[in-house]
């Protein structure tokens, strides 16, 4: 797993989604979490924690949300170089294959379909820690 | 004598393929996310319907070029036993807030899991923002006022499907 004090952030309209969410990465050890309630906020959020000197490490961001898409936002960080490599993941409940394509061509890094349960959740930010650790590893090596 | 309400069999909308969806969208959300079983009954064509629940969530139905409104009503103490089972803690019966955002975002689901369902099979149906408010506070709708209800238990308690097809 990611160092418990990895910083998340998690942005959805609804606050009901940000509780079920944050509930799952407190069982997993994570308790260092901040919210958003659209993409404008994330990206305002994203910045401010980097200027802070404690930058976001890990986002895991709703799609259809007022003023900013979570699509907009994923994109709007692989285009930063400060935040190109920050883990983004998609809770969404468009799953379309077109729109699956459309979050892989985007950079995301995992993507999960509501409705969900806390395990599939889990399984997922587990899978995004093993592709970080292999990106690294890969850096290491090169 | 008057005339038994009726829908325009030919609209797109009112269509098996639609209604199947939009409750196995409930049923697949409500156990997944709640562990609550939801039970379908015969749906019906009314005219001039007012739900007799408490809350509402409505989205809009659009397929270029037809548009219609799917509203999800619920009983409050049903929204919140929900809601309860999603967040694994109690909600008050007061915080009106709370049970509204609850069933606001499994409405968007229901919607979800049904639009990508219907979208393969040809509709091309858009997302849409789910609206929750106090079903007393719902607006007017437009058209000649016919809907197509289908409702469904939670438990003992009643809760209805509402298709508005413009």
């Amino acid at each position: 797993m990611f160092n418990p004090n990895t910083k998340f952030l998690v942005a959805d309209d609804f606050s009901t989604m940000r509780k079920i969410v944050k509930k799952v990465l407190d069982e997993l050890g994570y308790k260092n979490v901040v919210e958003a309630v659209d993409g404008k906020n994330a990206l305002e959020v994203i910045n401010e924690s980097l200027k802070s000197g404690q930058p976001i490490e890990f986002v895991i961001s709703d799609w259809n949300m007022p003023n900013m898409q979570g699509i907009d936002l994923l994109r709007a960080c692989k285009a930063d170089p400060n935040f190109k490599s920050l883990p983004f993941m998609l809770v969404t409940a468009e799953s379309e294959q077109a729109q699956i394509l459309e979050a892989a061509k985007a950079g995301v890094s995992e993507y999960v379909i509501k409705p969900f349960n806390a395990a599939t959740l889990k399984a997922k930010i587990e899978r995004v820690y093993a592709k970080v650790q292999a990106q690294q590893q890969q850096k290491k090596a090169a | 004598m008057s005339a038994a309400p009726k829908l325009d069999p030919q609209h797109p909308f009112l269509n098996s393929s639609v209604i199947l969806n939009i409750s196995n969208g409930v049923t697949e959300t409500l156990q997944t996310m709640a562990q609550t079983e939801a039970h379908f009954e015969k749906p019906y064509v009314a005219k001039d319907w007012k739900t007799p629940t408490e809350i509402t969530v409505f989205l809009e139905l659009k397929s270029d070029p037809y548009q219609g409104q799917v509203r999800f009503h619920f009983d409050k103490s049903v929204a919140r036993g929900i809601l309860e089972k999603m967040l694994g803690s109690n909600v008050s019966d007061n915080d009106l807030a709370e049970i509204l955002d609850g069933v606001g975002e499994i409405s968007n689901i229901f919607f979800g899991v049904a639009k990508t369902k219907l979208n393969l099979i040809g509709f091309k149906l858009e997302m849409s923002v789910p609206h929750p408010v106090k079903s007393v506070d719902l607006p007017e709708t437009i058209g000649n006022k016919t809907c197509l209800v289908i409702p469904f238990k939670v438990g003992p308690t009643s809760c209805f499907i509402e298709m508005i097809l413009y």
